[in-house]
């Protein structure tokens, strides 16, 4: 079955004073919701269970869901303390048993890229693009398809994959999850658990063939109406 | 007093304007609204704080380059949504932000209504968007001069255009001042909201009218093009807001000169006989019938119904009461279908006040109220009465609102006793000339802060102060002791001068010191100074205000403040000044935060 775990529990403070008021994946896009875009292609494409991690405003999620009926199952985990995001998707250990997709709530993919995620083997998987300037993001170092490490906004990238903020994972995750540490910035980042798996060669990195919309700051949001309007 | 804000750059708008509106918001804080360019013009706007504005904001995702923005605080028309800025035209085109008053409104709206232009507020800022509209067939530059070639007033403005990437500010009688940044520009009331963006300001001058692009401004001063120079900013935001002034307390005393004529603008008839207030709204019939008159009020409020009481009496010859607003609501208080129950208020928002004036609306009283804040909930329920106009306050400690209270009293007095007939031609004259130089008589005595300030420097240390005053200056004395004991923590008692030998010279003695007022034109001048004797023999240190050139006060006191002479009914104004000034004085050297003092809050909304 495919399932998706989306990390919506943010407070969006690049966004305030909007954030203050709505939580960010609420941001209106063209009139609607920007999760309501996410929402109908994991719809279209075919997922059957979203687990929803809310915090920050949550009433407000929790209250769109339930205005809006989508074809899939739904079910909310409230990160009372937002220790990262690494802390947040460890939440769904004891929920789930299979393998599973982790998307953020603020961010958008194509209904081909996310129908097309392998739900079948026993990789881990981390979704990247190519990017002319890599330096201003996370970038993916790799071995043939396999994921090496992640460098954080390195002054010198080793490559110009970065990272698209879409992963499948299976649940050997979970295990990494208990037992990474706080990064420097004192939050559970789910990327030391991906390093983690990557050690082992456990995590492969495939690249989006559609794209990556991430609703970050203000700047972002005439772009990404403008990227919808002439592509949906 | 409103704000206004511009935005035009790379940037996206909204974030900038609504972060300059909270810069703004102690400017003016009963409406607010953002209008922003992307292919149409959006505009938001709501009555309320900047918050709810946000809120708004939040909800709707508002994106474009080039925004405009205001704050208001309201003095044509009520804080609601439809009078609140941004205005915009009839076809949707244009949108305005306005700060000043247009003087020439009605006439203007009267001649574009006949023309088929659609008004919907109660604001003089609409007829500005209207008439703009006018001239549209000219570029935008063009129908901006030509419009305003016909405006009287004062104005800072900016409008906008659906079809045109620029902004257009003009300026006369309001401050506007441009912000140069890296192609990016901003307009705007003050710099407050300018300086975290960009510290290069022009201070646009009368008649400057400017035009902006992304790229590049243009200055012109009647059609000629100006060259005007970039200063450099240094202060920073809180200063600014301020007016370099330490505290906002400060500049409230400072302002009162400015909010006491704000008070009488427009209120006194040409024959200086008569007064003019429209929203009082109570007919000749019924004030010839008042049989007593309440005033309710709480703390300052309270001390200023107290000078009403001696203004109102005697020139009324009405009985006054002047109750605490939390005693009277629970006290089953007898009211006759003849008693006029006024609430003294500055937010409006008190809650013991509102709801005492309330329960005397429920007993079948006529109600006024005497309130700073336009469309307040006092106001509201009063139904009628006298706006201070005196701008927002913002020490929590009230200054310029007592002040304004008081010259709201005299001119209801004014009006009630030249329809009762109980003020002659003579008396009324005589009471109007000397009102309409109270401000100035206020500017003179605020040159004594030097002096107040080694007065406070002498008695910064005591542990208890005791202000005697008699008259119409007993309130005063309350109210130098509540002032003093506000923001200094320093305990002080305010008493009737002839009270003191039945009870508080027991208390005098050298660490006692007593402010006496004491000024000539008071009835009761002689049996003051034998208090001063009275004290003094028992060694209280003595402050004395006195009247200019009054040289038997100063062998009595230890230290005299000199104030202007002027009639008695008026001296509790000029009175009250030394006082705010001794109890800021003694505060900042005692360490106080003097604008946010300890467990006091700036509008009671609790009971």
């Amino acid at each position: 079955m495919k399932q998706a775990v989306i990390l919506a529990a943010g407070k969006g403070i690049r966004m305030l004073p909007l954030t203050k008021y709505v939580p960010k994946p609420l941001v209106k896009i063209n009139g609607k919701p920007f999760l309501d875009y996410l929402l109908g292609n994991l719809e279209e494409a075919g997922y059957e269970m979203v687990y929803v991690i809310v915090g920050h405003k949550k009433n407000q999620v929790e209250e769109f869901f339930k205005k809006n009926d989508f074809n899939f199952e739904t079910k909310f985990v409230h990160q009372i303390k937002r220790l990262g995001t690494g802390h947040a998707v460890k939440l769904l250990s004891r929920h789930i048993k299979e393998n599973f997709v982790v998307v953020m709530g603020d961010n958008l993919y194509s209904v081909n890229d996310l129908g097309n995620i392998n739900f079948d083997d026993n990789y881990n998987c981390i979704y990247a693009l190519r990017h002319k300037n890599p330096e201003r993001f996370g970038v993916l170092v790799t071995k043939g398809n396999f994921l090496v490490e992640i460098e954080e906004k390195p002054e010198k990238p080793k490559s110009n994959l970065i990272n698209a903020g879409l992963y499948k994972f299976t649940p050997e995750i979970f295990d990494k999850l208990r037992k990474i540490k706080k990064s420097p910035r004192g939050e559970y980042e789910l990327t030391s658990a991906i390093e983690m798996l990557a050690k082992k060669n456990k995590v492969k990195v495939k690249v989006l063939k559609d794209y990556w919309l991430d609703l970050g700051k203000y700047e972002d949001i005439p772009k990404i109406e403008s990227f919808i309007k002439k592509n949906f | 007093m409103c704000g206004i804000f511009a935005y035009i750059g790379g940037r996206e708008a909204t974030p900038i304007l609504l972060q300059a509106l909270r810069r703004l918001e102690y400017r003016g804080y009963d409406s607010a609204g953002i209008s922003v360019k992307n292919y149409e013009l959006k505009v938001v706007k709501t009555e309320g704080k900047i918050r709810t504005l946000e809120e708004l904001v939040a909800k709707e995702t508002v994106s474009g380059k080039i925004g405009i923005a205001h704050t208001r605080w309201a003095t044509h028309g009520e804080p609601t949504t439809v009078n609140a800025h941004p205005h915009m035209s009839c076809d949707g085109k244009l949108a305005l932000v306005h700060n000043g008053v247009i003087e020439n409104y009605l006439e203007l709206k009267f001649l574009l209504e006949k023309k088929g232009h659609n008004f919907v507020s109660n604001t003089d800022t609409e007829v500005l968007v209207h008439l703009i509209e006018e001239f549209e067939n000219q570029d935008l530059t063009t129908a901006v001069e030509l419009a305003l070639s016909r405006v009287e007033g004062a104005y800072g403005l900016v409008i906008m255009s659906k079809n045109e990437d620029k902004i257009i500010g003009a300026k006369k009688g309001s401050s506007l001042v441009l912000g140069v940044g890296k192609d990016e520009y901003f307009l705007a009331s003050d710099t407050s909201p300018i300086i975290e963006h960009t510290r290069d300001i022009i201070h646009l001058e009368d008649e400057d009218i400017v035009i902006i692009t992304k790229n590049s401004y243009k200055i012109k001063n009647f059609g000629k093009e100006k060259i005007r120079p970039i200063e450099k900013v240094d202060w920073d935001i809180e200063t600014l807001e301020k007016k370099g002034y330490d505290y906002f307390m400060l500049k409230e005393i400072y302002e009162q000169p400015e909010s006491l004529k704000s008070c009488l603008r427009g209120r006194i008839e040409k024959n200086k006989t008569d007064i003019h207030l429209r929203r009082l709204e109570l007919s000749e019939k019924y004030i010839k019938n008042i049989s007593r008159i309440i005033l309710l009020a709480c703390g300052t409020s309270w001390h200023a119904g107290l000078v009403g009481k001696y203004i109102l009496e005697e020139h009324l010859r009405i009985p006054v009461e002047v109750d605490y607003a939390s005693e009277f609501r629970y006290r089953n208080p007898i009211i006759k279908p003849t008693d006029l129950v006024i609430a003294i208020s500055q937010s409006g928002e008190t809650a013991d006040t509102l709801a005492a004036l309330k329960e005397a609306k429920n007993r079948g009283a006529e109600t006024l109220g005497i309130v700073n804040v336009v469309g307040s909930a006092i106001a509201r329920e009063a139904g009628k009465g006298i706006y201070l106009h005196a701008g927002p306050e913002i020490g929590v400690a009230s200054t310029k609102a007592f002040t304004s209270q008081i010259i709201a009293l005299h001119l209801l007095n004014l009006y009630f006793g030249r329809t009762r007939n109980t003020i002659s031609d003579e008396k009324a004259y005589e009471l109007i000339k000397a009102i309409e130089v109270i401000p100035e008589k206020v500017k003179t005595t605020l040159e004594l802060d030097e002096k107040i300030k080694e007065v406070a420097e002498e008695y910064y240390q005591v542990k208890n102060f005791l202000y005697l005053g008699r008259g119409i200056n007993f309130p005063v004395a309350l109210e130098g002791a509540l002032k003093l004991k506000e923001i200094s923590y320093i305990h002080a008692e305010g008493y009737p001068a002839a009270e003191m030998k039945h009870g508080p010279i027991a208390l005098i003695d050298k660490n006692m010191p007593v402010v006496f007022i004491a000024n000539k034109s008071n009835g009761t001048y002689e049996k003051v100074l034998s208090n001063m004797e009275e004290v003094k023999a028992r060694k209280g240190r003595i402050i004395a205000i006195a009247t200019e050139e009054d040289n038997i006060i100063n062998k009595l006191s230890n230290h005299t403040i000199y104030v202007p002479n002027t009639i008695e009914f008026c001296t509790s104004i000029i009175n009250t000044i030394p006082l705010q000034l001794l109890a800021y004085h003694i505060a900042v050297l005692n360490g106080r935060d003097v604008d946010k003092p300890r467990n006091l809050a700036k509008s009671v909304t609790v009971e």
